[in-house]
């Protein structure tokens, strides 16, 4: 497919940077609270975040057309100095990644090794602060990034707060996932996440009905087509439709909150609530990827 | 070479053959891309990295039997968008206003592709590259005027100063507005700080498929930041409420729930 | 062209018919374009909306070879509303010339006519003379028997509403056409006619272009700055190669072919030397025998003696008809042994091309010189044929690019060109020259072989005889050739400067008597490139060469009143300055005074332009006859088709009827593709934009049959089928003929088997019949179906 400039790996990378540094701000905002019955969910999720994201940016760097150059985003030639654009949320967002990725993964060695001197709870909780600004940066970028171009379907300031969203439901629900893996018990926390997460998912809904109706509705003088309803319509119709429709809006956020609010403290971990994370956590890939392709379907 | 160069395309001489089309990928030894005929004479469809200009050939379906020809490229903005989101700076203004993507620094991120209010960069799939219309600035340098305006032989494309192309278009303006009773617009003179590109539009641009009101991407990227920073920040004070500030009635909750 | 391409900047009103000029000669719209800037107006006049109508001022639809009747209602029109140059046409034209009691029209059919024969007594058709052998005038044009009366008898036949009825124009178009076009009657008003093969490809093709004449004639443009008849030449320089005597029936400078009756050098002057007893006439073809005669001279050279009536008897004579159907039904005939494609692609462009291929398989051998393989070099192995069942045996040879030699090309604006060699040939390829050199020196070995053995039954002299002195280097040199072409005085060996040297006592050689004077003691007058423009109107009489000696404009004396002054006074061509014309080269004796009062039209025995036309074949006066197929009744007489036409009946010359093929078809180019598509479709650059065969049809036509735009359809007609991709498009629209709804489908006909760009070849759906005065196949105008389902 000639027209897609920015397929799969992007919209991996898309998700797991969302799905990384959610599950880290989580991780953050628990460990914040010292409180000892979230320490298990914010132990999780700090081991969790960083690798998502290292994961996404790999995928970032193969998707280069020249992946051996992407240095030229960090390093100025000849000078040695740093690469910054200030006008390129892309140039932002290399920095952002770096950054968090060298915070996470030092945040993750604070929570699996005690350092030997009284004062490491306030470092890793100066650390996780600063991480969580980065954290929270780096989901908002995953939607700068597409809202901050000439495309029809992404041009527009409802992207971030969706991918905002859907970045911390993912990021939560890889949370819930690996916790009720390794026990098995449900963890006290997760009735709470998940009551939480079906506060995002409602919101999240009603932003991507803002989305469909922003799109289908105005006109936009600054596109070629003077409409984005051409490619809103292939999303949500003739070429997504049924992915958009079932995958994303029915298994992706209706079923788990559905499901989610079901949940008893104290059962076992059920496989309806494995399936309904999994959905969650896709949902929220299957999201980013529809918007992408769609919006590089029809221009 | 000419001081702040541009070309006006004045639509209304172009005649459709394509000799600018031939023209460029001669010049510029760009390989032919395989193309079927699907029921429009316009071929390629779009700008690629292979094709930096082609020709739309639009027939308006209002009645109106018109054949619509407009020679596309990069317009070679002067505020441009691929300057500005490139990551690497391989985007860039040359000294005399033409935008060039060096290619020895482009890491083929494809950023500046989807960021085009116009199309004009495309990724060249066998350099691994963003490619586009670079002005023949090597024929410039050697006082030669871009490979597609030599070859127009109608009078629809013509090299000069931007300066004094404007005020041509002006004077043609003024000619073509006495035939029609269209307001003729020339396109690219105020667009994006100018175009180096300008084109003299009989009707209105989206007929010939060029966005009325360009912008650039980046145009409100405060408001895009802050729209997706306002709920992060907020979704996790919500959080913090709701993790501390509940505590007790949390408990109660989950005793209820046990009991 | 009578005039040239710059010329066209000069117009008011330019008419496109029969022609898509911006399409398949794009350079036209850089003058067209300049006329516009002035205010000009461009008419399209196409059976298809083109990228030439997307900016003309004015688009008529036409039904495909209906342009007698279209002009012939223009021609009435204008004589109706009294907007002919009255001055022009009474002392420029014949139309004060009396017509003898025989001539007569009646529904159709002139008088003269033979029915089994299917041809015109043309003795019926003659000017009146005097006793002394003039003919007879009425200036007053009141003579119901003078040629103007008897042209608005004969038109006025022609009203618009019958006219819109045959060709599908709507009324009100048509009228805006009409008052467009015929305000260029005004003296100071210039309008052109721009016309290509959609006039020449018909049954009438010819009576086409006479309507356009008579057209221009009664409005005074020919001769004039912005004016005349400007044929767009298919090719780069098939100009030249007809000035050269391509053709069947003319030699270089178009002389007449001697024919079996001429049977010797007198027999040939007299009859092929007009006669005029008009003192008023110039009758310049009277110098025929010094043209004639310094030919034979450059050909056969010092062996040409008056003894020996300078070696005419060397020259092969014909007895019949050699054009392109006819050699191929010879052929089909198995009459024809061996064939040599010099740059032709017959299985791509000829008419009834699976006939046409077919019959090369009769043939012995086949040499093709082209730069690629075509479709007919090819012929043996193309889809559905047997290789092993084909005896003939082709030989490639392969051919240089323009490019890649050096030569001289002739533009449809008569201009002579010099061309340098660029680059080399690719490969093995070589120049025309070189290959004909050595084909001849080897036809010559071949010949003194067989005649020192004695062989008998052969004729060596022609051959041995001949003159051929270009040089001795490995490729003959080229300016040796147009040197001879030139011709010299052979008393002093000196090339000569024009052509009114010449003389007829073997004292002068000339091998194409217009091109005297185009490489002189000055020097190689092609090669000039001086971009100096002393008339302002665009002459720029240092830019290479125009035959005839320079002039650009043809029958320029027309453009000034009877007592010289011209008739606009801003776009002088020629002017009387009290001695002398100047300006443009004067097609007149440069020091013939006006008061002579010799006629403008020094090329015809009258002296005048001749809006009577007794030498054509099918009429004196166009008149309007359906295409061979056609899906409706002729309505404006009861002969159906062109009476003077030659049907064939070979096996294979099928013709469809209304019933079983009831959509119309043409066929046309395109600009991505040149000709049979040997040169582009090879060309990936040129594939890319245009990359296979697409049959453009209307949105009506495409709804009936349930095919969407972009689908495979198939094109049948009596004569074969092919499949291509549907282009339905409002661009084509049915044509509304006598009440009825009439369909149309357009197909490009560059495609074929080879190449990169491959497709089936339009050619296999077009007729064997052909225009009667040219023989020229009816390409433009033929009856099919149209079938969703790919075969």
């Amino acid at each position: 497919m000639e027209h897609v400039n920015w397929g799969l790996p992007v919209a991996l990378d898309l998700f797991f940077a969302g799905l990384g540094a959610g599950a880290f701000a989580i991780a953050v905002t628990m460990y914040l609270t010292r409180r000892e019955e979230y320490s298990k969910i914010a132990n999780i999720g700090a081991y969790v975040a960083p690798w998502p994201v290292i994961l996404g940016v790999i995928l970032l760097i193969a998707d280069l057309g020249k992946p051996y150059r992407f240095w030229e985003m960090v390093l100025k030639r000849g000078g040695g100095l740093l690469m910054f654009e200030k006008n390129s949320v892309m140039s932002i967002g290399v920095w952002l990644l770096v950054i968090f990725i060298c915070i996470s993964l030092i945040y993750a060695a604070l929570t699996l090794i005690k350092l030997p001197f009284p004062t490491e709870p306030d470092i890793r909780r100066k650390i996780g602060i600063v991480g969580l600004v980065f954290a929270v940066l780096v989901v908002v970028y995953t939607g700068v990034l597409l809202s901050a171009t000439s495309n029809p379907l992404w041009r527009t300031w409802v992207l971030p707060p969706i991918f905002v969203l859907s970045a911390f439901t993912s990021g939560s629900a890889a949370c819930i996932f690996f916790l009720s893996m390794r026990n098995d018990k449900i963890d006290p926390t997760i009735p709470k996440l998940e009551r939480m997460n079906s506060n995002l998912i409602l919101f999240q809904l009603i932003a991507i009905l803002l989305f469909i109706i922003l799109k289908l509705g105005i006109r936009h003088p600054s596109e070629i087509s003077a409409s984005c309803a051409p490619a809103m319509k292939y999303m949500i119709g003739s070429g997504y439709g049924i992915l958009f429709w079932v995958g994303v809006i029915g298994l992706g956020l209706i079923f788990p909150l559905v499901s989610g609010i079901k949940h008893n403290p104290n059962r076992k971990p059920s496989t309806s609530m494995f399936i309904a994370l999994f959905f969650l956590i896709f949902g929220g890939f299957g999201l980013r990827y529809i918007i992408l392709m769609a919006g590089q379907a029809i221009r | 070479m000419v001081k702040d160069p541009g070309v006006l395309v004045d639509v209304s001489k172009c005649t459709g053959c394509r000799g600018c089309q031939i023209a460029c990928k001669e010049w510029n030894q760009l390989p032919a891309e395989k193309t079927k005929f699907e029921g429009s004479y316009q071929n390629p469809k779009s700008l690629s990295g292979k094709t930096w200009t082609m020709v739309h050939f639009i027939e308006p379906d209002d009645g109106n039997t018109r054949w619509l020809f407009r020679k596309h490229q990069c317009l070679h903005c002067n505020n441009a968008s691929c300057v500005k989101v490139c990551p690497t700076g391989a985007a860039r203004k040359e000294e005399n206003g033409i935008i060039r993507i060096d290619q020895s620094i482009c890491t083929g991120c494809k950023y500046c592709v989807e960021s085009c209010p116009f199309g004009g960069p495309n990724f060249n799939h066998q350099t691994g590259t963003a490619m586009k219309c670079k002005f023949c600035l090597d024929r410039l340098m050697n006082d030669m005027p871009p490979a597609c305006t030599k070859a127009c032989l109608s009078g629809a494309l013509t090299y000069g100063n931007r300066d004094n192309l404007i005020i041509m278009a002006r004077e043609r303006k003024a000619v073509l507005e006495k035939k029609t009773s269209n307001p003729i617009r020339l396109y690219g003179e105020n667009e994006l700080k100018g175009t180096r590109w300008m084109y003299l539009l009989p009707e209105p641009a989206s007929v010939y498929r060029l966005p009325e009101h360009p912008r650039l991407p980046i145009d409100k990227i405060a408001l895009r930041w802050m729209a997706g920073i306002i709920p992060g920040v907020a979704i996790i004070w919500g959080i913090w409420k709701y993790f501390t500030g509940s505590e007790e009635k949390g408990k109660g909750g989950d005793s209820d729930g046990t009991c | 062209m009578t005039n040239h391409w710059i010329d066209l900047k000069n117009s008011d009103c330019i008419m496109i018919i029969g022609s898509n000029a911006a399409e398949n000669h794009p350079i036209s719209f850089k003058w067209i374009q300049e006329a516009m800037d002035k205010g000009a107006t461009l008419i399209s006049i196409d059976p298809r909306f083109t990228r030439t109508s997307s900016k003309a001022d004015i688009y008529a639809p036409i039904r495909p070879g209906t342009d007698v009747a279209f002009i012939g209602g223009l021609i009435n029109y204008i004589i109706e509303n009294e907007l002919y140059h009255k001055e022009y046409v009474v002392e420029h034209t014949d139309a004060s010339s009396l017509i003898i009691d025989d001539y007569d029209f009646n529904d159709g059919l002139f008088s003269g006519y033979d029915t089994k024969g299917r041809k015109y007594d043309k003795d019926k058709w003659k000017y009146k003379l005097d006793g002394k052998g003039i003919p007879v005038e009425d200036k007053t044009l009141q003579n119901p028997r003078c040629v103007f009366q008897l042209l608005r008898k004969h038109f006025s036949r022609y009203d618009i509403d019958t006219v819109c009825k045959i060709t599908g124009t709507p009324k009100d178009v048509y009228l805006k056409v009409a008052k467009a076009y015929c305000a260029t009657g005004k003296p100071d008003k210039a309008g052109t006619i721009l016309y290509a093969m959609g006039a020449t490809q018909h049954t009438n093709g010819t009576q086409m272009i006479r309507s356009y004449a008579i057209l221009q004639l009664l409005l005074g443009n020919m001769g004039i700055a912005g004016g005349g008849i400007n044929a767009l030449r298919g090719e780069s320089n098939v100009q030249g190669s007809t000035d050269m005597g391509l053709l069947f029936h003319i030699i270089p400078g178009y002389l007449k072919t001697p024919t079996a009756e001429n049977i010797d050098l007198a027999a040939y002057i007299k009859k092929w030397t007009p006669e005029s007893k008009n003192p008023k006439s110039m009758n310049f073809w009277k110098n025929t025998p010094k043209f004639f005669t310094s030919l034979l001279k450059a050909w056969w050279g010092e062996k040409a003696t008056k003894e020996n009536e300078f070696c005419y008897q060397y020259m092969p004579k014909t007895s019949g008809n050699y054009s392109w159907i006819s050699l191929f039904s010879a052929m089909s005939e198995g009459k024809i042994k061996g064939l040599m494609l010099w740059g032709m692609n017959p299985s791509v462009g000829g008419a009834n091309t699976n006939m046409e291929t077919k019959a090369l398989e009769n043939l012995d051998w086949m040499v093709a010189i082209d730069l690629w393989e075509t479709e007919t070099a090819d012929f043996w192995e193309r889809p559905g044929a047997d290789p092993s069942k084909i005896k003939t045996e082709v030989f490639l040879l392969p051919a240089a690019a323009s490019f890649e030699k050096e030569g001289s090309i002739t533009n449809s604006g008569r201009w002579m060109q010099w061309r340098y060699k660029a680059a080399l040939p690719v490969g093995e390829a070589k120049s025309d020259l070189w290959i004909l050199d050595r084909m001849f020196r080897k036809v010559r070995a071949l010949y003194q072989r067989a005649a020192f053995e004695g062989k008998p039954n052969i004729f060596p002299a022609p051959i041995l005889d001949l003159a051929w002195n270009y040089g001795t280097q490995e490729e003959p040199d080229v300016e040796m050739v147009t040197k001879e072409i030139n011709g010299y005085d052979l008393k002093t060996g000196k090339l000569l400067p024009s052509f009114k040297e010449l003389q007829d006592d073997g004292s002068t050689s000339c091998g194409c008597w217009i091109y005297c004077g185009s490489n002189t003691e000055i020097g190689n007058m092609a090669a000039r490139r001086e971009p100096i423009d002393p008339t302002g109107i665009g002459l720029y009489p240092e830019w290479a060469w125009a035959w005839p000696i320079n002039r650009r404009i043809v029958y320029n004396r027309a453009s000034c009143d009877p007592k010289g002054n011209p008739y606009n006074p801003n776009r002088v061509v020629i002017k009387w300055n009290g001695t002398k014309w100047v300006g443009d080269v004067p097609d007149y004796k440069p020091d013939d005074p006006p008061e002579k009062n010799i006629g403008p039209f020094i090329m015809t025995t009258e002296g005048r332009g001749k809006l009577f036309g007794p030498g054509m074949a099918d009429g004196p006066f166009p008149e309007h006859y359906e295409p061979f197929e056609s899906p409706v009744k002729n309505i404006i007489s009861a002969v159906q088709n062109d009476p003077a036409i030659k049907i064939w009946a070979g096996k294979m010359d099928l013709f469809g009827k209304p019933n079983e093929f009831p959509i119309i078809a043409t066929t046309y180019r395109v600009s991505e593709h040149w000709q049979a598509g040997a040169m582009t479709r090879n060309l990936p650059w040129l594939t890319e934009a245009m990359p296979e065969l697409f049959i453009e049809m209307s949105k009506s036509l495409a709804q009936s049959k349930g095919i969407r735009n972009g689908e495979k359809v198939t094109i049948k007609t009596a004569r074969g089928s092919i499949c291509g991709v549907a282009c339905v498009t409002d661009r084509v629209k049915p044509f509304q003929l006598n009440g009825k709804m009439y369909e149309m489908v357009g197909i490009p006909w560059h495609f074929g088997f080879k190449g990169i760009a491959k497709g089936c070849s339009a050619n296999c759906l077009t007729p064997h019949i052909g225009d009667a005065n040219t023989m020229i196949p009816e390409y433009k105008a033929f009856l099919c179906d149209v079938v969703k389902e790919v075969v």
